[in-house]
């Protein structure tokens, strides 16, 4: 029989504002432990929160950009549960009146679209972060990420392979990062995803008893985790036995996922309307003042590209997947370089070297119109376009602009012909089988001797100058 | 008199006219403290040396020249669930009995602020739970009137410290009657502000949308300056109202004329001791005869109000309650096996029996298939109940009722049965629910020359109509001049 | 309301208390007579009724997204 896989996720993403959700402690991430958080934070006797405002701004700003409703009157909850690294025995959260609901993101698999629905989104502190035994004495706790603000996004059911869940994600991850709410950045944990998942036979209505798995860490250990578990659930319905619905943790190192201890875990938070809080009014001058802090968006920005520069529509799609690497493409293009250009180069050289040394887009070293510079050393000759792959290279390196390593490197293409007809008559002394090989009809000894010319300078000969040479003095 | 006989305002201008220093006065107090409270027990804490430095600092900028506030050099108590940086905040319990918060509660940087001197932490039920502090896990505190009867409570020994002398004002926190109650019994004023009025930052949560700070005080003045002093804004608490506070001491005319008071008849019936009643009227009559008006009307719904407080109360306090559990501050267990089992032993051994049975109760009210039926009713409940009191304001300035069913009871008399000691809370209750302002004042003794009090319910926010009302009553009265006998 | 035993034991785990023998037994009537005193809010309509979380309506209550200097 075959089957299909359901998928709704729920993202949690960390909010980059300055301040916690309750306090004013810093949300910077990676200080010394213990030292980012206060009596509010860390829920001492008598404490009391207050709700920063940026944070409510910004669950708005995900809501409009991904097409949801924005509640006009919303609150926050208690979700009372005991786990050490939540110092209150409460997370302050939403139930039932989120600040954004009903909402979808446009996705593109395989060359179709799919819709997939945004259940809702709300407002939430993150938790400490408990460190196991280190010294098999027992566990410690960090309480520095304790009062971040999150906001978690939670789909609708529908998703039907782990592909699209991926593409899901980095859609998301992409808006998040356009409207600047979040840097979601996996490897710091301030993107992650609990995934819920279901199989069903092909055609059959009813969805399957799901079950939910916890630390997915990466879109890939998601991709992962999810085939996984697909397979599993499939193994267990085909033995004729029953999925049973449970909490599961994913091993991303062992590559398995187990259920979680559930004998004391009765699943009953408690909700309630937070007593601390007030509620959350959102009338439309608010909202209109949010939706005018839109930027625009990947998807408009795409088609935006593939009209006014003539991109094919995955080089749009890949430049477009990042605001920076979108601003960054601007950029160039603002500085006179030709787009189509740019985009070759985006698309071969840039996202290699990206790929090579582990960096995001974030990370380039240097300012769009660097990479004007180099298409303009190219255009005028003073490079060869394999020189400028190897600048490009020292770019990376130095964060130089491109005509001061030229310079610097003394890369400027040789195209004095005098100095190249010295070379190329040391190269045919040098080499008189080739020069006879020539002669007696194979065109390919050419090559041959151009590219020992090339040697010779390094690779800094005009090559086109060079090959006219070449055959001239060959064909006298 | 001495010294710590006498009230804030009267010291208040003894220490201007620099008859007296903070200093002489502080020691008043203490050898007070050290002579009574063997037999009272209402201190928790007391601070000799830090209150001496205190009152000393005090002095010296008075004589500096400095113009300071009306309870500069004023000695005074904090009920133990008020956070003090530093001191021992213990709530009266064994879970906190080591517990030295690192910061401030607001009103006490208010009073820090005001030059006032703090001589100690007080007495009170296990976290403000109970009417009696006999929930303290401590000690019991004794009524100065008869040691062998209750104080009240929760705030029991803020008001027994007032009583006898010990402060001259103290602060409590009212949940449900924690300030009224205690005042009634020990003879005292006591005020529950219109929550939001007063900070509740540093207020160790028992229910927090009921909790409120107050004073208690020798009589109605004291009130309006030690609300002065710690009313207002804060921008640390959110359901703190950002609204232009009064001065409280314009509010004290003695003048009451054609004011009109409504006397609802569910709080004068069977259940309500006859010589409460009668005391109570008298106080009406004697009001009337100062040119107020005074009626009988119908509140209904009285009746649920108990009910939807012990829902409401208890199920905010089993979440408030909830990070005591050894991991942080505070108690933890000797031997666990795990996190679950630290958890359980901490708690159990931690709390005491009342805790240990609203945090039961609210989880309960809280848990799954039991919510819309017990919590949300309760709220649902709470919103007709407030409806009916702004129905009752509608047509009358001031609601007047008695504040307890019975004078002082014996210590012991009521701890058998939770639902009983509950009763105890039946004519207090509805304020907290409603968020509305109570001042409880000393109206008379019963034959057993114990304490009455009536309870006077106001508007939101209109604190000033009471204490007017309270300050014409007193300006005519000698009830407030009554003392223990020590 | 009728309290069981298991029902007393069930809400202690949730709340994280040990109880005792004795504990559970005088809960379990204790509880039920509370519970019995709180289901007279039935004999009220509360149908059309907006649960109230705050007898003192306020509402958005912010701080701004900075550093406080205290």
């Amino acid at each position: 029989m075959n089957y299909e896989t359901v998928i709704g996720l729920e993202v949690h993403a960390e909010l980059s504002t300055k301040t916690k959700i309750f306090c004013d402690c810093t949300t910077e991430f990676g200080g010394e432990v213990n030292t980012h958080c206060c009596p509010i934070c860390t829920g001492m006797p008598g404490v009391l929160p207050v709700l920063n405002k940026k944070v409510v701004d910004y669950a708005i700003k995900a809501g409009l950009a991904t097409n949801c409703e924005i509640t006009e009157f919303g609150k926050q909850d208690r979700k009372n549960y005991f786990y050490p690294d939540l110092p209150k025995a409460y997370q302050i959260s939403q139930y039932d009146l989120p600040v954004c609901k009903n909402g979808y993101i446009d996705i593109e698999v395989n060359g179709q679209k799919k819709r997939i629905g945004i259940t809702r989104i709300h407002i939430e502190e993150d938790a400490g972060k408990l460190m196991h035994d280190e010294w098999g004495t027992g566990s410690l706790i960090d309480y520095n990420r304790c009062g971040v603000p999150l906001i978690e996004i939670v789909t609708e059911p529908d998703m039907r392979t782990p592909e699209e869940a991926k593409v899901f994600l980095e859609t998301l991850k992409s808006i998040l990062q356009y409207i600047d709410v979040s840097d979601c950045k996996m490897q710091e944990g301030s993107l992650r995803c609990d995934i819920n998942l279901s199989v069903k036979p092909v055609g059959q209505k009813e969805f399957g008893v799901r079950t939910e798995m916890k630390n997915v860490n990466s879109f890939r250990a998601a991709v992962r985790a999810m085939e996984y578990e697909a397979k599993r659930q499939i193994e267990i319905v085909e033995s004729g036995k029953q999925v049973e619905q449970e909490t599961r943790r994913w091993d991303d190192v062992k590559g398995v996922s187990y259920a979680m201890r559930n004998k004391e875990e009765a699943h009953d938070y408690r909700y309630f309307p937070e007593p601390d809080l007030v509620p959350i009014v959102i009338n439309k001058e608010w909202i209109e003042e949010i939706r005018k802090t839109l930027p625009e968006l990947p998807n408009a920005k795409k088609e935006r590209y593939i009209k006014q520069y003539q991109l094919p529509e995955y080089d749009a799609a890949i430049i477009t997947s990042s605001r920076t690497l979108a601003q960054f493409f601007e950029e160039c293009v603002e500085s006179g370089a030709n787009p189509k250009i740019v985009s070759n180069w985006f698309m071969g050289d840039l996202m290699r070297i990206l790929k090579d040394n582990n960096l995001e887009p974030e990370e380039i070293p240097f300012p769009g119109q660097y990479i004007a510079k180099l298409l303009a050393l190219i255009e005028k000759g003073t490079i060869s376009g394999s020189i400028a792959k190897k600048v490009l290279e020292v770019m990376f390196d130095e964060a130089k602009d491109p005509e001061i390593i030229v310079k610097e490197k003394g890369l400027i293409q040789i195209s004095d012909e005098s100095q190249l007809v010295e070379i190329a008559k040391k190269v045919i002394e040098d080499n008189p089988q080739s020069v006879a090989d020539y002669k007696g009809g194979k065109e390919k000894a050419l090559g041959f001797l151009v590219g020992q010319c090339m040697k010779a300078t390094k690779g800094k000969a005009n090559p086109q100058m060079l090959n006219n040479l070449l055959k001239e003095m060959l064909n006298k | 008199m001495e010294l710590y006989q006498l009230t804030a305002h009267a010291l208040r201008d003894l220490l201007r006219k620099k008859e007296i220093s903070s200093i002489e006065l502080t020691k008043s107090i203490l050898d007070r403290i050290n002579l009574t409270d063997p037999q009272i027990q209402s201190y928790l804490t007391v601070m000799h040396e830090q209150a001496l430095n205190n009152a000393q600092e005090i002095d010296k900028r008075m004589s500096a020249g400095e113009q300071l506030g009306d309870l500069a050099g004023i000695p005074m108590a904090l009920k133990d669930n008020i956070c003090t940086e530093g001191i021992l905040t213990t709530c009266a319990s064994k879970m906190l009995h080591n517990f030295k918060p690192p910061y401030d509660a607001t009103v006490v940087k208010k009073l820090k602020k005001e030059g006032t001197v703090l001589v100690g932490k007080l007495n009170m039920d296990e976290f403000a739970m109970g009417s009696s502090t006999e929930n303290s896990y401590f000690k019991q505190t004794k009524n100065p009137y008869d040691l062998d009867r209750v104080p009240g409570g929760s705030s029991g020994a803020s008001a027994a410290a007032v009583a006898a002398d010990e402060a001259i004002f103290t602060l409590g926190s009212d949940t449900g009657g924690s300030i009224r109650q205690p005042a009634a019994f020990c003879g005292v004023v006591g005020m529950k502000p219109t929550y939001g009025t007063v900070s509740r930052f540093g207020l160790v949560a028992f229910a927090s949308s009921l909790d409120q700070i107050g004073p208690l005080t020798k009589d109605v003045t004291d009130c309006a300056l030690v609300l002065n002093a710690i009313t207002g804004h804060d921008p640390m608490d959110s359901t703190s109202l950002n609204i232009k506070y009064p001065d409280y001491t314009k509010a004290l005319v003695n003048n009451v004329k054609g004011l009109k008071i409504g006397v609802p008849k569910e709080y004068m019936g069977e259940g309500i001791n006859a010589e409460i009643r009668h005391s109570v009227l008298n106080a009406l009559e004697i009001l009337k005869s100062l040119g107020a008006e005074y009626e009988e009307f119908s509140l209904p719904l009285t009746e649920y109000a108990l009910p939807a407080y012990y829902l409401i109360s208890s199920a905010e306090a089993s979440s408030n309650l909830a990070r005591y559990d050894g991991i942080k501050y505070g108690y933890r267990t000797g031997q666990f096996k795990d996190l679950l089992d630290l958890y359980k032993k901490t708690r159990s051994e931690g709390f005491g029996t009342e805790v240990k049975r609203r945090i039961m109760l609210g989880t309960y009210a809280l848990s799954s298939g039991y919510y819309d039926a017990y919590y949300k009713k309760a709220q649902q409940v709470r919103t007709l109940i407030k409806k009916s009191f702004d129905d009752a304001f509608s047509r009358y300035d001031v609601i007047i009722t008695p504040t307890t069913p019975t004078t002082a009871f014996k210590i012991g008399e009521k701890s058998k049965d939770p639902l009983e000691m509950y009763a105890a809370d039946i004519c207090t209750v509805s304020l907290n629910i409603a968020g509305l302002p109570g001042l409880v004042i000393p109206c008379g003794l019963d034959s057993k020359g114990l304490p009455i009090g009536m309870q006077l319910i106001g508007k939101a926010f209109d604190e000033a109509t009471l204490l007017r009302t309270a300050y014409t009553f007193e300006q005519n009265t000698e009830y407030h001049k009554i003392r223990p006998n020590l | 309301m009728k309290i069981t035993r298991e029902q007393v034991e069930h809400v202690a785990n949730l709340a994280r208390l040990n109880l005792t023998e004795e504990e559970k037994e005088r809960l379990t009537s204790e509880m039920e007579s509370i519970i019995a005193f709180a289901d007279k809010l039935n004999e009220l309509d509360t149908s059309e009724v907006e649960p109230t979380a705050h007898a003192i309506p306020i509402q958005n209550v912010f701080r701004e997204d900075e550093f406080l200097i205290l």
